[in-house]
C-alpha cells in the first residue's frame, strides 16, 4: 500500500506533500524524497473525518493534538481500513455504542446523586441551629398567613391553648420551644413548621367533638416538631430540587417553589402518631377521642380533602390510624384536658359563636 | 504572541498569497442532519435530557466538518464530557451559592430587613453581569475547539472585561431610551473581533457606528410608523366602533384585531431584519483576517427568507428541528461571505493561547440559544 497525502503539524497552514506506507504495524510518513518523517503505531491512529464516498479521510494521532494527515484518492478509506480497522468505524470511534455507554453512566451518576439528596434530610437538619430554624419557621408561618388566613387571638382563647400545650408538654421534653397558633381557616387541618411552629386551623377546632380531639391532633404535630420533620421535609424538597435543576439546567424560580412544599412522608406520619400516643398517655389524656376523630374522617372519605402541606395529605389512611390508636387505649379515668369554659373560649377564638358547638356533630 | 509582521513578503508573493479569492463552502444537508437529531432525541429521553451535551457536540461536529475553506473541512474537537463537567462545575461553584444567597436575601427582605432587599438587588445585577461573562466563556471554548488543518482558533481577552462593558453599555442604552444601542453593538463586536485569532493569525475590525445609526433610525421609524398606523387606524377604529355602536364584538371584530396584530408582528420583524442586515453588512465588510478582507454579499431578501424559514421550521417541529435552523444560519453566512485579498497561510502557525479545559457551563446554565 502506498498513498499520497498532506501533512500538517501546526507549524504552518501550508501543506507538506507526503507519501504514506504501512510497515510492520505502523503508518510511516515519508516526504517526497522518500525520507521518513514520522511513524505511528496503528492503534494510535484516529479517524477524524471521512467524506461520503470514502475518497478522502483525515487522520489524527492520539497524544499529538496538532498533527493531521489528509489523504485523498479512490477508496482510500477501504485501502487503509485493511490495515487500520478503526478507519472503517465511526469518526473518533464514537458511534452508537459510545452514546449508549455515556447514557448508562449519566443514568447511574444521577441515580446516585438523587439518592444522596434523599439522604440529605437525615444529616442536614441536625446541623441547622435551633435559632435559625425558629427564624425560618416564624418566617414561613408569616408568609402562609396571606393565603391561609390570619391568626386568631382572644385573651381567654390564648390562655386555653397555652393550658392545653402546657399539659401536653409537661411530661414530654421537645427541646424545641413550641409556638402554637390558630389560623382563621375553615379547613379541618393542622401543620408544623421548622422551629416549633404549630398551626391549627379554625375548621379543626370547630369540627372537633371535644377538646381531647384537638389535643390529639396537637400531640401529633408536637411529635413532628420533636423529630424535626418540618426541617427534614424542607431539606429533602431542596435536595431533590437541586438534583432536578441539575438535570434540567438551572432554574432558580423552580427551586424557590420547592422550598414551599414541605410535605411529610408516611414514615414521618407514623413516627408522629407514635409520639402522639406517648404524649397523650404521659399527659393522661384519653386516646379514644382522637381515634374517633380519625374514624369520622375515614367515614367522610379523604378524597375531598385539600392536598396541602398538611396534617392530612400524605397521612396513613385514617381508618388504619384509628385502629392503631384504639389498640393503645387503656381502660380507666382520664383528666379532661380543658375545662368547659376553656374549651368554649378556644372554639370562640376566631369570633364564631362557641355555644352549641360542643355537641357531637 | 503573534507573528511580528503579517504583511506578505515584499517583492515575490508565495503561491498562497497569489490567490485573491479564498473560497468558503458549506456541504451539509437537512437530510443528513435528521438521523443525528433523532439519535440525540432518543438518548436525551433515556437520560432525562442529560445527553444534551453530547447531542450538541454531535450537531456541532456535523456543522463544522461540512464547512470548508479552500476545500479542507473545519473540525470541532470539543467533547460532551468537557461540556458536562463545565456545567457541573458552574452548578456547584456558581449557581448553588447564588441560589443560597438569593434565598437568604429573600428571607431577610421578607422579615423587613433592608439589607435583604439591597443584597437581592445586588445579586440580580450580578446575574445580569454573569450572562455576558458566560457568553464570552462560551466563545472562548468554541474557538479553542475549532480547528482547520490542525491549527486551532482562540478567543483572547477577558470575559470579565466583556461582561463589564456589556453591562455598562446596556445600562447606558436603557438610560438613553435605546439611542446608544447601535454604538453598543459596534463596541462589543469590535471587542470580540479584535481578540479573535486563528492560530497566530489575527482578526481585526475597525469602523465607527455611523452606518449602523442610519439603519437603526430607519428600523425604528418603520416600527413606530407601523405601531401608529395599525394602532390608531386598525385597532382603535375597531374599538371605537364597538364602543360607539355598543354592539357585542363579533367575528369581524376579532378577525381585524387578530389581523392587525399579525401585520404588526410582520412589520416589526421587517424592521428588525433591516437592522440585522445592516449590521451583517457593516460588520463583515469591515472585518479582516490578517491582510485579507471579508465581504458580505447576502441580500435582505435572503436574510428575511432565512428568518421566516427558521421560525416556521422550529414552530412546526416543536423545536426538534432547531439544529437544522442553526445549520441554515451557518450555511447562509458561509454562502454569502467571501475572503478577498492576499493571505499568506505559510505564516500562520499554531495558537500559543492556552485552551480552556472545560466548556460553556455558564452559557448552558443560563440556557443561551447558541449552536
Amino acid at each position: 500500500m502506498r498513498l499520497q497525502g498532506r501533512y500538517f503539524d501546526g507549524t504552518s497552514l501550508d501543506p507538506v506533500e507526503v507519501q504514506l506506507v504501512f510497515d510492520q504495524g505502523r503508518l510511516v510518513v515519508k516526504n517526497m524524497d522518500g525520507q521518513t518523517m514520522s511513524a505511528h503505531p496503528a492503534q494510535y491512529i484516529v479517524l477524524l473525518y471521512a467524506d461520503r464516498l470514502g475518497h478522502r479521510i483525515d487522520l489524527g494521532i492520539s497524544g499529538m493534538k496538532d498533527l493531521r494527515l489528509m489523504i485523498e484518492g479512490d477508496g482510500v478509506r477501504t485501502k487503509l481500513g485493511a490495515h487500520i480497522p478503526q478507519v472503517l468505524g465511526p469518526v473518533r470511534n464514537e458511534g452508537w455504542a459510545s452514546a449508549a455507554k455515556v447514557s448508562a453512566f449519566l443514568i447511574g451518576f444521577f441515580a446516585l446523586l438523587g439518592l444522596a439528596a434523599w439522604q440529605l434530610e437525615r444529616v442536614l437538619p441536625v446541623l441547622v441551629p435551633d435559632r435559625y430554624a425558629a427564624d425560618l419557621g416564624a418566617e414561613l408561618a408569616d408568609s402562609y398567613k396571606d393565603f391561609l388566613g390570619g391568626t386568631c387571638s382572644t385573651p381567654d382563647g390564648d390562655a386555653a391553648l397555652a393550658a392545653m400545650t402546657k399539659r401536653l408538654t409537661q411530661a414530654y421534653d421537645t427541646r424545641i420551644p413550641l409556638v402554637v397558633s390558630v389560623s382563621d381557616n375553615d379547613m379541618v387541618n393542622a401543620f408544623a413548621l421548622p422551629g416549633g411552629q404549630v398551626v391549627l386551623f379554625k375548621g379543626l377546632i370547630t369540627e372537633a367533638g371535644s377538646a381531647e380531639e384537638v389535643a390529639g391532633v396537637l400531640a401529633h404535630e408536637i411529635g413532628h416538631v420533636k423529630n424535626r420533620h418540618p426541617l427534614r421535609g424542607l431539606t429533602r424538597a431542596m435536595g431533590l430540587g437541586i438534583v432536578a435543576s441539575l438535570i434540567s439546567g438551572s432554574n432558580v424560580a423552580d427551586l424557590t417553589q420547592q422550598l414551599v412544599s414541605l410535605g411529610f412522608n408516611r414514615t414521618m406520619e407514623r413516627e408522629a402518631d407514635t409520639e402522639a400516643v406517648t404524649i397523650l398517655e404521659g399527659a393522661d389524656v384519653s386516646l379514644e377521642p382522637l381515634a374517633g376523630f380519625f374514624e369520622r374522617l375515614a367515614s367522610k372519605g379523604e378524597k375531598d380533602l385539600p392536598d396541602f402541606v398538611s396534617f392530612l395529605s400524605t397521612h396513613p389512611m385514617s381508618g388504619e390510624r384509628a385502629e392503631t390508636l384504639l389498640s393503645h387505649v387503656r381502660a380507666g379515668d382520664h383528666l379532661p384536658i380543658l375545662t368547659d369554659e376553656e374549651w368554649s373560649a378556644l372554639q370562640a377564638m376566631c369570633g364564631g359563636d362557641a355555644a352549641g358547638q360542643t355537641s357531637d356533630e | 504572541m503573534t507573528t511580528p509582521t503579517n504583511l506578505p513578503p515584499s517583492g515575490e508573493p508565495s503561491a498562497s498569497t497569489a490567490e485573491t479569492l479564498h473560497k468558503f463552502e458549506f456541504t451539509g444537508t437537512a437530510g443528513e442532519m435528521v438521523p443525528i437529531i433523532l439519535k440525540n432525541l432518543l438518548f436525551n429521553i433515556l437520560t432525562l435530557s442529560l445527553y444534551r451535551f453530547w447531542g450538541r457536540t454531535n450537531i456541532r461536529r456535523y456543522i463544522w466538518e461540512n464547512t470548508r475553506f479552500k476545500d479542507d473541512p473545519f473540525e470541532y474537537t470539543g467533547t460532551g464530557g468537557e461540556m458536562f463537567v463545565g456545567f457541573l462545575i458552574v452548578m456547584v461553584a456558581v449557581f448553588l451559592p447564588l441560589i443560597g444567597l438569593m434565598t437568604w436575601a429573600q428571607t431577610l427582605a421578607m422579615q423587613g430587613d433592608i439589607t435583604g432587599t439591597v443584597l437581592f438587588f445586588v445579586l440580580y445585577l450580578f446575574i445580569l453581569w454573569l450572562i455576558p461573562f458566560g457568553l464570552y466563556r462560551a466563545f472562548k471554548y468554541r474557538m479553542s475547539r475549532t480547528r482547520w488543518r490542525g491549527v486551532r482558533g482562540a478567543q483572547l481577552g477577558s470575559g470579565a472585561k466583556y461582561a463589564t462593558e456589556t453591562f455598562s453599555y446596556s445600562i447606558l442604552t436603557g438610560l438613553t431610551l435605546g439611542l446608544l444601542y447601535p454604538f453598543m453593538d459596534n463596541k462589543l463586536y469590535s471587542l470580540e473581533t479584535n481578540d479573535r485569532r486563528f492560530g497566530s493569525g489575527r482578526f481585526s475590525y475597525k469602523a465607527g457606528a455611523g452606518t449602523l445609526y442610519k439603519a437603526f433610525f430607519v428600523s425604528v421609524g418603520v416600527a413606530i410608523l407601523a405601531s401608529l398606523v395599525l394602532g390608531f387606524l386598525g385597532l382603535f377604529s375597531q374599538f371605537a366602533k364597538a364602543v360607539r355602536t355598543g354592539a357585542q364584538p363579533d367575528a369581524d371584530f376579532f378577525i381585524s384585531v387578530f389581523g392587525s396584530y399579525i401585520i404588526f408582528l410582520v412589520v416589526m420583524g421587517l424592521a428588525f431584519s433591516l437592522y440585522a442586515y445592516a449590521k451583517l453588512q457593516h460588520f463583515w465588510n469591515n472585518t479582516k483576517f490578517q491582510t485579507a478582507e471579508f465581504r458580505f454579499v447576502g441580500t435582505l431578501g435572503g436574510l428575511i427568507k432565512l428568518f421566516v424559514g427558521n421560525i416556521a421550521l422550529t414552530i412546526v417541529t416543536l423545536g426538534i428541528a432547531y439544529p437544522i435552523a442553526q445549520m441554515r444560519v451557518v450555511r447562509f453566512m458561509v454562502e454569502n461571505m467571501s475572503l478577498e485579498g492576499s493571505l499568506d497561510l505559510s505564516k500562520i502557525s499554531q495558537s500559543d493561547e492556552a485552551e480552556p479545559s472545560f466548556g460553556e457551563g455558564l452559557a448552558e446554565g443560563f440556557d443561551m440559544g447558541t449552536i
